[in-house]
């Protein structure tokens, strides 16, 4: 069976956040507004972190991106009241949006802190505030410009979220599902990829199948030293990290 | 009472659960998912990948733009692009919200307000193309007539390619000298630097791939240093992609994300990069590592100079550089690494280690942008480091140094020159006798080399001197918040008519009397030759993605119509030229005599790859000798040739010899042909130009050769603390203050967003009495601005650093009111001799607010 | 003993009804604006993803299942003294049981998919949510039927067996509730085996100290007098529980201060970050000592029980409050033993909002309302 999982390369990382806003954009992330923000509401499935210690002179910083590490044991599946985030035979763990209720237990079952709440609707909200706007257009019998009537940008292949239910990373599911349909390859270096590890400049990160030894993650795991997050709280992670 | 008879406990259950299922009912009803499920999914649109080229900043990364149903939904590295190779670096993401963005301009606009001012209201109102054309051409005419064409001003910043050709053709043949770029405000000095010391006043291009040892003076690698989508592929290729690992040393005054990832960092106290270099080249000198087959040697082999005693020029023998016995004598000689640790504060041992590591790793780069280059002192820095690549052997040799060569564009057959009336030619003529100077003084006896001053003309318009400016068109560059000390322009342009061609409510368009507005880069054709850096020549394309979603047009377009309506001979130019896409198919023709690697060899193949580009770079430094590219290897030794030609002139045969040195022209373009420790260009300086700028100089006597200025701060002496302005990865050039996507992320290492910031040493916050998230004042000499402090535990103490990006008036809801403009409490410094605007060269002082 | 129907028809009554009523509409208002906009008028966030109405949602399930167990004194143990309370008690834990369910309900993302906590949560139980599902439902229904069997005086026996079954159920039931907390993995101020415990204390002493103070009002309103040494009593019984609830929180913290998983930070922002006036002052002292001191020192009437009470009532809220959010407010280290910097390392701060207020007003309402309800409708109180 597959069992995808990644692998990102600290010392490739130049910490640049390019994963991070390829991600919004491909996922149709709810982009934040300083309210958002002020609120710690900023819906994130991949971040870019640094960690500091020491001050100067005697000073040095880790940087690393973080996100939804699809553990083997997750602590977000085991505590959803209405098995609504599973985790699928390829080893994705996943949310159904339909059946989410939005109690909120596996944002704070999980210890990555991965899981954002939806606290509005994107596209409504948009279209609430622009609509005085419109109206404008209508009255003067124009066409009403489309960035007063949605997020134009939103990508077609992923669902929209409503209000009230919590969404993470899926590694891109719609790629991987859509490759699979077009009969191609999934997985670093050459076949298709979620949208952080083909957008990093640096190629920190491989994706694919770490049950099959011939892939990218398998050889990456085997020939340099690597850890996962957290392992002591025995979630076992499915991305790890290379000193 | 009734209540009690009628109602039992039964019934009012039974009514009580109907309406609360009957109101779950009707609110769920309403909600998306439900709708889409009866309504059956969305029809599976038309999709397409356009070809486009990315605007966030010069580099010009090639990006293929999906396109469903008409609308931009994603942006991603364009595969075929040598910069891309199908990755971008953050900013290129957010484009969508750029074009997207609900506060653009949406049409052209005209000011009602006669009064302009930080907190006037311009009172757009909206025009049609027509009527703003023909108003603006009538002005242009006018003033024309009354002989004043030369106080109209161009004013540009992101404008490559065929962009810079319509401007620079539209101000030759209307009579202005005033094509001014941004660049002094970028990065000049490292340019200048290179112009007065091998010839070619550009950025270097560089082999990193080959690389195995960076020193890097004050280049942002990992943040803003161009082109940095490939600076962060090549970093991590030096690091990971190949077998030997390279190493990173890193001098900068603050601890940047390169300083983090770097092996050393060498935090050197500001303005001093020039002094740490010179140290490293006094080491390389005086232990014999300088490279022998570039530089030449001693007649008697085996000797090294030594410090404090000076060299015969006999004793030398330079193969490829000139003025080393000079140099040393007046420079180096006593230019000690102890001398050198006094002024950086880096440990003299230091200094000695990383001298001897960088001289004898090869191949090694000095390589170094704004932080050393920002300051009264930069373009001598500048000078410093370059001498580092000539004395180690590194220019234009494999994983060295070398310049990027120019795209073989087809030439237009339409030739500006030949259109230039009357009035232009004595417009040009009086200029080149200096008659008439620019507005921003460049090329002046004070600014001789300068490509620009920018960050004068607010200064030189307000005291009339040389002239007061009549009417200004801006072009993706905003002089009333980019530049240091934009209070000045505040005050200073209030009279002067500003057409604006930028589509968002910057400063400059809120100044504007007239706005026509620019589609965004996915609304349209244009080329885009990249940021210096391969070496090998690249040119992108962008292809219009999406419809325009308001009613804007390429400002290209706009100035051909706008010299369309001039009359006369520029009318005939351009309706002659006819359109921007016209440009472009002529240009593209010179691709079928070179097409590029990947078969691009027209107009067609060009917008359908996106790229044009030719391996490899032509030229080669190798053993002593320069070779060039014959088609499979580097065998054609480039050799001074010398051909004698006869003539018959009045009846006698005449004989002349004519030299050809392919080095002098193509690479080593100095007068001696030679890399130039002492340089002749500026012993060339005319003696008015040598006493302007010998005046600025502390150290007037070594005004020729790299050396040690000391540099000055505004505010010394009162203000306690340095201060650095540099730019984030995700500063998208002064144009990403309204994306939410860049915004939410913009200190992407300190992990804030939203906000503007000053860093703060955690020793020097704790004596301030300042906590991380205190609201502070930043004061210097010329303003204060409020804005927050955050705890960066790895700057020096004795340094502020605030980005660079916030503090808008207007660009939209999101960039509005958020956060402050550092630049207002920068002070208008410039180096004296390439006119760079020394952003870094301000103290100031930081308490609570 | 004899119990009766309240006449319910004076003035007063209907103005506590309408009061309540206006109570209900504040927090139904609030609750449909959620569900039509999202929740984002609420205080909380994704670092902070619960807050006051969780923290209201188990202090009213602690309630129940305290009153519930209250009520087995009587019928279980036998104590007569305590038969005026004793069916009252019983439907107090009722209507507060559905208070917490309704606030659950207010506090969802999705209010209206509720009903897929029934169909997929057997499908998941290793979730605590979806155990407790079937916990409450079965202690609601368990409830309903133990308050009928005490109406039937031939069902002595019966009583006592539900009322065993019912005390042990609301063990598990308040257990469940802790164990919600006590599971996570991620937290470092829940993850402990003594939180179902500490939870079932702090249900005896809110249930007893609720009780007291609504007994003792409803008697006052309806004209009947309190038996001072009932009162008495079960101040005694309040003492007992606060004296155990204060050496669990004491037990639980004190082994923390030893350094927790990357150094004890979120302990430390327990103790001395922004919400430690709501653990020292509230929560220990104000709701823990200084009700033991009243109960012990001062005289033994009516009042001072009931002042007890009001105190202890407060300080086991604020004991919730100080679980739920201090609890989350420090984002968990990923590099364990270094902090992250910025805004994902910082302590995100929970302010409680209008709208949250509002859905617990609401609740407030309706139990109050169902409360005077059930008083007029069924024999619940003794006879004057």
């Amino acid at each position: 069976m597959v069992r995808y999982g990644m692998v990102i390369d600290l010392d490739r990382c130049v910490g640049c956040a390019a994963c991070a806003v390829a991600c919004k954009a491909e996922n149709s992330v709810t982009a934040s507004t300083p309210e958002d923000y002020k609120k710690r509401r900023l819906m994130e499935w991949n971040r870019v972190v640094t960690v500091f210690k020491g001050k100067y002179p005697n000073v040095s910083a880790s940087i690393m991106p973080l996100i939804c590490n699809h553990c083997e044991h997750p602590p977000c599946v085991k505590v959803c009241p209405v098995d609504a985030t599973y985790k699928n035979e390829e080893g994705i763990v996943l949310q159904r949006y339909e059946r989410c209720i939005g109690c909120k237990y596996c944002m704070v079952a999980c210890p990555y802190q991965q899981r954002f709440f939806n606290f509005y609707d994107q596209v409504e909200k948009n279209k609430e505030e622009h609509r005085m706007e419109a109206e404008k257009y209508k009255k003067e019998n124009r066409e009403v410009p489309v960035t007063l009537l949605e997020i134009p940008y939103h990508n077609p292949d992923v669902p929209p979220r409503i209000a009230g239910i919590v969404e993470k990373c899926t590694f891109c599911r719609h790629r991987l599902d859509k490759a699979k349909a077009e009969g191609k390859k999934i997985g670093s270096p050459d076949g298709v990829e979620p949208a952080c590890t083909q957008a990093c400049p640096a190629g920190t990160r491989t994706f694919g199948d770490l049950d099959d030894p011939d892939s990218e993650v398998s050889k990456l795991l085997r020939s340099r030293r690597n850890y996962q997050l957290r392992a002591d709280l025995g979630t076992e992670p499915q991305v790890y990290y290379l000193d | 009472m009734a209540l009690e008879s009628k109602m039992d406990r039964r019934s009012f259950l039974k009514v009580a659960g109907i309406t609360g299922a009957a109101t779950f009912g009707y609110l769920s009803l309403n909600q998306p998912v439900i709708r889409a499920l009866t309504q059956g999914t969305e029809a599976a649109g038309e999709e397409k990948w356009v070809s486009s080229v990315c605007i966030q900043c010069p580099a010009g990364c090639g990006t293929k733009v999906r396109v469903v149903n008409g609308r931009a939904v994603k942006i991603e590295g364009n595969p075929e692009h040598p910069y891309s190779n199908g990755k971008l670096c953050p900013k290129g993401y957010a484009g969508l919200q750029l074009l997207y963005d609900a506060d653009r301009v949406k049409s052209p606009l005209k000011r009602t307000n006669p009064k302009k001012g930080p907190d006037e209201d311009p009172g757009f109102m909206p025009v049609t193309w027509d009527e703003a054309l023909d108003d603006i051409a009538a002005r242009l005419k006018k003033l024309r007539e009354d002989g004043k064409s030369h106080t109209v001003a161009f004013l540009s910043g992101r404008n490559q390619g065929r962009a810079g050709a319509v401007w620079t053709t539209f101000t030759k043949l209307y009579g202005t000298p005033n094509n001014i770029g941004h660049s002094s405000i970028c990065a000049d000095a490292s340019k200048k630097a290179k112009s007065l010391m091998d010839g070619n006043d550009d950025y270097n291009a560089y082999d990193w791939e080959n690389c195995n040892y960076v020193l890097n003076f004050g280049g942002a690698t990992l943040e803003a240093w161009r082109p940095t989508n490939l600076m962060l592929q090549r970093w991590a290729h030096m690091r990971r992609g190949r077998p030997v690992r390279a190493k990173q040393v890193m001098v900068d005054t603050r601890f940047s994300t390169t300083a983090i990832k770097a092996d050393e960092w060498l935090p050197v106290k500001p303005g001093t990069d020039g002094a740490l270099a010179l140290g490293i080249a006094h080491v390389i000198l005086t232990e014999g590592l300088w490279d022998k087959s570039f530089v030449g040697d001693f007649k008697t082999p085996g000797r090294k100079f030594i410090t404090g005693e000076t060299v015969a020029k006999e004793d030398f023998e330079e193969k490829w550089t000139s003025g080393l016995g000079d140099y040393w004598n007046n420079v180096l000689i006593n230019f000690t690494p102890v001398k050198a640790s006094e002024i950086t504060g880096i440990p003299s041992e230091r200094i000695i280690r990383i001298a001897k590591e960088f001289a004898t790793t090869k191949p090694a780069i000095a390589a170094g942008e704004r932080g050393a280059g920002a300051h009264t002192n930069g373009a001598y820095n500048h000078m410093a480091i370059n001498a580092l690549n000539a004395l180690i052997g590194s220019m234009f040799t494999l994983g060295g140094v070398m310049y990027q060569m120019g795209v073989p564009y087809g030439s237009l057959t339409l030739k500006d020159d030949d259109h230039m009336d009357d009035t232009a030619k004595k417009v040009d003529k009086d200029f080149k006798e200096h008659k008439i100077e620019r507005i921003d003084g460049a090329k002046s006896d004070e600014w001789p080399i300068a490509s620009n001053v920018y960050q004068n003309i607010p200064d030189n318009h307000a005291e009339s001197k040389p002239y007061k400016l009549n009417l200004m068109f801006t072009y993706l560059t905003n002089p009333l918040f980019s530049m240091p000390n934009p209070q000045r322009a505040w005050e200073a342009f209030k009279d002067v008519f500003i057409v604006e061609t930028s589509g968002y409510l910057s400063e400059t368009a809120l100044y504007a009397d007239y706005i026509l507005p620019d589609n965004y880069y996915l609304e349209r054709w244009q080329d885009m030759p990249v940021y210096p850096s391969t070496g090998y020549p690249v040119t992108g394309f962008r292809v219009p993605a999406v419809q325009p979603v308001y009613d804007t047009r390429n400002s290209m377009d706009v100035i051909i119509d706008l010299g369309k309506r001039m009359g006369g001979k520029m009318g005939e130019y351009y309706n002659k030229l006819g359109s921007h896409e016209n440009m472009l198919r002529e240009i593209a023709k010179g691709f079928e005599k070179t097409p590029g690697d990947n078969g691009v060899n027209g107009f067609d193949s060009w917008a359908d790859k996106g790229a044009w580009y030719k391996k490899p770079y032509f030229y080669r430094f190798i053993n002593g000798k320069f070779y060039e590219w014959d088609g499979t290897g580097y065998n054609k030794e480039m050799i001074t040739t010398e051909e004698v030609k006869e003539e018959v002139k009045d009846g006698k045969t005449v004989k002349t010899t004519v030299v050809k040195d392919p080095v002098k022209d193509k690479l080593l373009k100095t007068k001696s042909g030679k890399f130039e420790f002492r340089s002749s260009k500026l012993d060339g300086f005319t003696d008015k130009q040598k006493e302007i700028i010998k005046k600025k100089l502390k150290n007037p006597d070594l005004f020729a050769y790299p050396h040690y200025e000391e540099p000055t701060f505004a505010g010394q002496g009162e203000y306690p603390l340095f201060m650095s302005s540099p730019k984030m990865i995700t500063h998208a050039e002064g144009r990403g203050a309204n994306t939410q996507w860049l915004q939410e992320r913009f200190g992407v290492v300190l992990g804030k967003g939203w906000t503007s910031w000053v860093e703060l040493n955690p020793d020097k916050a704790e004596e301030l009495g300042i906590k991380n998230g205190d609201a502070v004042w930043v004061e210097s000499p010329v303003g204060k601005v409020k804005t927050i402090a955050v705890i960066n535990p790895g700057n020096p103490p004795w340094i502020v650093v605030f980005p660079f990006e916030n503090g808008h008036w207007n660009y939209g809801k999101y960039a509005q009111g958020l956060g402050v403009n550092p630049n207002e409490v920068i002070a208008n410094l410039s180096d004296p001799i390439s006119a760079q605007s020394c952003t870094n060269a301000t103290m100031v002082k930081v308490y609570r607010a | 003993m004899e119990y009766t129907k309240i006449e319910g028809k004076s003035i007063g009554f209907y103005g506590i009804i309408a009061l309540f009523g206006i109570l209900i509409a504040v927090g139904l208002y609030e609750f449909i604006q959620g569900m039509r906009f999202g929740q984002e008028d609420y205080g909380t966030s994704n670092i902070v993803p619960w807050g006051l109405p969780i923290t209201a949602v188990i202090f009213l399930i602690g309630a129940s299942a305290g009153a519930l167990m209250l009520s087995s004194l009587t019928y279980v143990f036998g104590k007569e003294e305590y038969k005026p309370v004793s069916r009252i008690s019983i439907f107090l834990a009722i209507l507060l049981l559905i208070g917490a369910l309704s606030t659950i309900e207010g506090e969802l993302g999705r209010p209206e998919r509720f009903m897929n906590l029934m169909i997929y949560g057997p499908q998941n139980l290793t979730s605590m949510f979806a155990v407790n599902t079937f916990l409450y439902g079965g202690y609601i229904l368990l409830s309903i039927v133990y308050l009928w069997t005490t109406f039937r005086a031939d069902l002595l026996k019966v009583t006592k067996i539900l009322g065993a079954a019912a005390a042990a159920l609301a063990i598990f039931v308040h257990a469940g509730t802790g164990s919600i907390f006590g599971f996570i993995v991620a937290k470092e101020l829940w993850f402990s085996p003594l939180l179902p415990v500490l939870f079932i204390v702090a249900a005896l002493t809110s249930g007893v100290a609720l009780l007291i103070l609504i007994l003792t009002a409803t008697f006052k309103f309806t004209g009947r007098s309190m038996d001072k040494n009932l009162v008495v009593g079960l101040g005694k019984y309040l003492s007992a529980f606060l004296l155990l609830q204060l050496f669990l929180v004491f037990i639980e913290n004190m082994v923390r201060t030893y350094g927790g998983v990357g150094g004890g930070e979120m302990t430390r922002f327990l103790f001395s970050g922004p919400y430690s006036f709501v653990f020292w002052g509230i929560q220990i002292f104000l709701g823990t000592l200084v009700p033991i001191g009243i109960l012990m020192l001062a005289r033994k009437t009516i009042v001072t029980v009931q002042v007890a009470s009001l105190l202890a009532v407060i300080g086991v809220f604020a004991e919730r409050f100080s679980l739920v959010i201090p609890g989350q407010s420090v984002p968990p280290q990923q590099v364990v033993g270094r902090a992250l910097m910025g805004f994902y390392g910082e302590p995100a701060i929970y302010s409680i909002s209008g709208a949250e207020f509002a859905i617990i007003l609401g609740v407030i309402g309706a139990i109050g309302v169902l409360y005077l309800a059930g008083l007029r409708m069924i024999k619940l109180l003794p006879s004057r």
